[in-house]
This record gives structure tokens, C-alpha cells and sequence, in this order.
């Protein structure tokens, strides 16, 4: 009987130095595909083109730490699996990819691996970047080959087990991670084929814009639906969703460019990624952007404001959500909800109004926003937290108020609940 | 025009009922109403925080609170204090003589906001005292989102530090 108990778990440790073995060759031979190595690049020209790359990709919000050196990394991200630390990616030599390849910086950006034992997790959006050409991948490695070298040593992940087994992560790619190069649609402009390559791509906005399934993957067939980040909705922008809460081509170009538009005002993430990123790109790839995600001809006639509701929705016969809104909103945001241009973000007609499940709305009445900087000219101020001055009922009659008034579908949206409110926010 | 009624406690003193129009500003009904113009109108958008006064919650702590964002509806029932209800009896409070004394101000129009705000870290240090090594940072605190345009605050803090140090039951340590 003991020899059999003996021979069972002989052949159980066989089996999983089998399995292990399998999973080593697996994660070598289709984990890490082998890739041609580049000279790297020192041409101006080059450098420059991937730095404008850098900023279509938005490296710099995450990969630099609040009051950091750029690039240093250090960032914590909290995911629900562990916290970690985005890397390093100045040229220092021992802490940052100094000694990388192009071709072990492309393996990283389009297969999150440049070797079988530490794969990156998908915090590093690679699932996005796979469609990154590699012509795009070697401009963006000569830029950050040029900046200034940090001798900043990674901050150590925090991640739960079993994801602090960093070599499961093939598994998860498998499963999970395309690399399914990027492909002009040719029934559509270039405007809309550089639009998807941007948006599905580097500017990688599925990654907060849709949803993830129990393991942490982006749910392909829900792509931009909207998806819970923290608090707050990162909301639907589908071209149907952004055109039922009042949005134009014309004012997301516009949104990208200022961060503020007729529909409101970049907060939370999305304020760095205005800043960080979308500001700084051309008008034409902003362009191409908003054409891509409206899905409209790039020679389409434009709509402008025009579609955004009158400002200051008349005959609206709440009048105890009126009085709510005019002694705690209208301060700032205008009685007729026309906001201060670059100031106070418009009401009338503002996007957030318009999310069906106003989560959003809720979350900023309640706990307020900070002030935010755009440029010197241009900003926004702090709005005030109205949890301990208004009760759940006041804030549900509030929002209700203004949605009613303000919001583009407004009619069409159900009128919240001071359960909601409570539901919202706790 | 929409209107709203409220009353309220003003420097110990209750006022109202006051019909007021619903988007009035507190900082206007504070001059407009009540003839206290001692509250002085900034930035208008919160920021600069030249504005605020001093409201007493009913389980004995204080905050300050902006009265250019804030609607005079929305301190209704409330207890208020403005920059005329400090000094007593033909003397300035002790955070008004302090802030004299070290030529804290020069054009006045932040100083309000600083007395009020100075005034309740005191009171909140009354009943909470600081560590002598935290200190610095709470006056950095109470006192960081006040905007002053002519003396650079460091005599705001230095006198609000020195008063707070001459009075050993607001620190420990």
C-alpha cells in the first residue's frame, strides 16, 4: 500500500515537473517571439517623431510618479490583483533600458515580454500597443534612448498571489492578449484608418474605456462601451453613446485640444490624458481621432455646437430643484448654465449630465473636483464637495434638476433616487 | 425671479426672516442685507478664499466656508461669523492685534479671510492641541489655499505661529 502511495506521488512529481517543463518551453518558444534587431536610431528627425509618438501614447502620465523625474517611473497602480510600479524607461544603463535592443523594446511593447521569466503584466497596455508598426516602435525607442538618463531603481510590485507569478502572465496572453498586426480598413478615409490606428493603438483608450472581464481583460465585444474606473464611469464613447450625450466631431477635436468643450470639461484620468497626451498632438490626428470614434467621412459636413440643447433648457417646472441649483450652482455655473469659458465648465448641455446611469454626476456633487491647471491661461476651479451640506434627497432632486434642464437627452433620462445617491456612493 | 426666505445667526445676533433672490451670493447678502462689508469679494470662482467666514457647528467645531460660490440660501439656519465679529469692546482679537503687530497685510483685502481662518485654527487647537513639531504644518494647512498678493505670507505665519506658541495649551511636546 505505501509503495503505491510512494509510486502515485512519484508520478505526480513527474507529472509536474512535466507541466512545468511544457509550460518553460511554451513560454520560450510562444511567449517571447523572436523579433530582428534595428541599429538605433540618433537622427533628429527620428527622435523627434518619436517623442510626438510618446505623447500620442500617453508614456509620460503613468510612467512618470507624481513629482517625479520624467520617465523615472514609479507610479503605483492599483489594479484587483496587487499594486504595481510602472518602470523606468529613461537610458540609464542599470535601472532604466539602457541596455535594451529596439528589438527587445518592440518585444516589449507589442508582446508585454522580452524574456520567459518576467513578462510585464498588462498594466503596460500592450494588449493595445501590439498594433503599433515597428517603424512607429523604433522612433519611440530612439526618443527615450535621447532623454536624460535617471538612475531610479523600480519600486517592488505588490501583487497578491498567484499573479505575483510574473511567468503565469503567458497563460493570461494567450488567452487574452492579440497579436493581430493593425489593418487599414479600405472601405474607409485615412482620417478614419489613422483614427483607429491611434485610438485602438497607442492612445490605447480602451484600456479605461472598456470593460474587463473577472481575470482583468478588456471585453472585445463590448469594445468603449464604458467601464468602472475607481469611483467614477470612464464613460461609453461608441459613436451612437457620444452622439446621444450631445458630442460633435467638431467638439471632441475641440475637447482634445482645450480639454473643455460645450459638453464639459476633461477630470480625473482624463484631464492628464488631455494634458499629457491628446493637447499635444496635431489638429489633423485630433481630427482623425474624433472622426474615428463619431465613425464619420473625414469630409463629412461638420455639426458644431449646434447639436448641444439651447443653453439654459426654459420652462423647467421643478422649482425646488431650480432653487437647489441656483443658491449652490449657479454661482459658478451660470443661472442658465452657460459656465465662465475657461473657468467654470458649462452645464447646459454638458456630457457627463447626459450618462444615463449619473454616476459621475452624483460623484462630483458629492465629493467635489480639484482645481486643475490646463496651461497658464486656462483651468478650471476647485468645486466645492456638497456631501455634507445636502442630504441624499437634495442631491437626487439636484441632479435631477439639472438633467432635466441641461442634459441634451434630458427628457429621456430616469429620474434618480435618493437610494441611487446612496448606492452611488457607498 | 426665483426667491427663497431664510434666517440665520450673524455675529451672535439672529436676522431674518430675509426674502432673498435664490442665486444670491452670501457675499452680497452679507453687504447688500446686512451692511457687513468687512467680507471681501475675490476671485469669484473659490479660489482665492479672501472670502470666507467662519460657521459654527451645532456640536461646538468651526469651518471656514467661501461666500462667493456659496448661495446666501445655503446658509440658512446656520451660525456665522464675519471678520466684524472679532474685535470686543474697542479692542482687536488677539489674531488682529498678532497679524498688526508683525505688519502681516499691506493692501487688507486677503486679511479677512487670513482672521478668519487664523481664528478658527485656534479655536480648533483650543480643543485639540498640536505637537509642537506638527505645527508649521497645520498653519501650512489652515492656511494655504488664502491667496495674498503684497506680503508674501510669511508674516501672515510667523504671526499666527508666534501667537499660537504663547499660548502653552495649544501645543503639547
Amino acid at each position: 500500500m505505501a509503495r503505491w502511495i510512494a509510486r502515485l506521488a512519484g508520478l505526480g512529481v513527474i507529472a509536474a515537473f512535466v507541466a512545468i517543463a511544457a509550460y518553460g518551453l511554451f513560454a520560450v518558444l510562444w511567449g517571447v517571439p523572436s523579433v530582428v534587431d534595428h541599429p538605433l536610431s540618433r537622427d533628429p528627425a527620428t527622435i523627434a517623431a518619436g517623442k510626438y509618438l510618446a505623447a500620442a501614447g500617453d508614456c509620460a502620465s503613468c510612467h512618470t510618479a507624481e513629482g517625479g523625474e520624467a520617465f523615472a517611473g514609479g507610479r503605483p497602480m492599483a489594479t484587483p490583483f496587487g499594486t504595481i510600479y510602472s518602470a523606468n524607461i529613461t537610458p540609464d544603463p542599470e535601472t532604466g533600458i539602457g541596455n535594451l535592443t529596439s528589438a527587445q523594446f518592440y518585444q516589449l511593447l507589442a508582446y508585454g515580454a522580452d524574456n520567459a521569466l518576467a513578462p510585464l503584466y498588462p498594466a503596460m497596455p500592450y494588449t493595445s500597443f501590439h498594433i503599433v508598426t515597428r517603424a512607429d516602435s523604433d522612433a519611440l525607442f530612439a526618443y527615450f534612448m535621447s532623454v536624460p538618463a535617471v538612475e531610479q531603481p523600480a519600486t517592488p510590485n505588490a501583487m497578491s498571489f498567484p499573479f505575483d507569478i510574473r511567468p503565469l502572465m503567458f497563460g493570461w496572453n494567450l488567452l487574452f492578449a492579440s497579436r493581430t498586426p493593425f489593418e487599414a480598413d479600405p472601405d474607409r478615409d485615412a482620417a478614419w484608418n489613422r483614427g483607429a490606428y491611434l485610438v485602438e493603438g497607442l492612445g490605447h483608450c480602451g484600456e479605461c474605456h472598456t470593460p474587463r472581464n473577472a481575470l482583468g481583460a478588456k471585453d472585445v465585444d463590448s469594445a468603449l462601451t464604458g467601464a468602472r474606473l475607481g469611483d467614477v464611469m470612464a464613460p461609453d464613447i461608441t459613436a451612437a453613446a457620444l452622439a446621444e450625450r450631445g458630442w460633435t466631431r467638431e467638439d471632441l477635436v475641440l475637447f482634445f485640444e482645450t480639454g473643455a468643450s460645450p459638453q464639459g470639461s476633461a477630470f480625473g484620468d482624463m484631464f492628464l490624458a488631455v494634458k499629457n497626451s491628446l493637447r499635444l498632438l496635431t489638429h489633423e490626428d485630433r481630427v482623425a481621432l474624433a472622426t474615428y470614434l463619431m465613425d464619420r467621412e473625414a469630409d463629412a459636413a461638420g455639426e458644431g455646437a449646434a447639436a448641444v440643447a439651447a443653453p439654459g433648457a426654459t420652462g423647467d417646472d421643478d422649482r425646488a430643484g431650480r432653487a437647489l441649483y441656483l443658491s449652490h450652482c449657479s454661482l459658478c455655473h451660470g443661472p442658465e448654465g452657460r459656465g465662465i469659458p475657461a473657468t467654470m465648465p458649462p452645464l447646459a448641455g454638458n456630457a457627463t449630465l447626459a450618462q444615463a446611469d449619473g454616476v459621475n454626476l452624483i460623484q462630483v456633487i458629492a465629493n467635489g473636483l480639484e482645481a486643475r491647471r490646463m496651461s497658464l491661461t486656462e483651468g478650471y476651479g476647485p468645486m466645492p464637495a456638497f456631501r455634507d451640506r445636502l442630504s441624499d434627497a437634495q442631491m437626487a432632486e439636484l441632479a435631477n434638476y439639472v438633467r432635466s434642464a441641461f442634459a441634451v437627452n434630458g427628457d429621456g433620462l430616469s429620474e434618480l433616487s435618493a437610494e441611487d445617491v446612496n448606492r452611488i456612493l457607498h | 425671479m426665483e426667491t427663497v426666505q431664510i434666517s440665520l445667526t450673524v455675529n451672535g445676533h439672529p436676522t431674518g426672516p430675509h426674502t432673498i433672490p435664490a442665486s444670491l451670493a452670501m457675499v452680497d447678502f452679507l453687504h447688500e442685507f446686512l451692511g457687513l462689508t468687512g467680507t471681501k469679494f475675490g476671485c469669484g470662482i473659490g479660489v482665492c478664499h479672501a472670502c470666507v467666514v467662519i460657521v459654527d457647528e451645532p456640536d461646538g467645531t468651526s469651518r471656514t466656508m467661501r461666500t462667493c460660490i456659496n448661495g446666501a440660501a445655503t446658509f440658512d439656519g446656520k451660525r456665522v461669523r464675519t471678520v466684524e465679529g472679532h474685535a470686543a469692546g474697542g479692542r482687536l482679537s488677539d489674531v488682529q492685534q498678532a497679524f498688526v503687530d508683525h505688519f502681516a497685510f499691506q493692501c487688507g483685502w486677503c486679511t479677512s479671510g487670513f482672521i478668519n481662518e487664523a481664528t478658527r485654527l485656534i479655536e480648533e487647537l483650543g480643543r485639540d492641541p498640536v505637537a509642537r513639531d506638527g505645527l508649521e504644518e497645520r498653519i501650512e494647512v489652515a492656511l494655504g489655499d488664502h491667496i495674498c498678493r503684497c506680503t508674501g505670507y510669511v508674516r501672515y505665519y510667523e504671526a499666527l505661529r508666534d501667537l499660537i506658541l504663547s499660548d502653552p495649551t495649544l501645543t503639547t511636546g
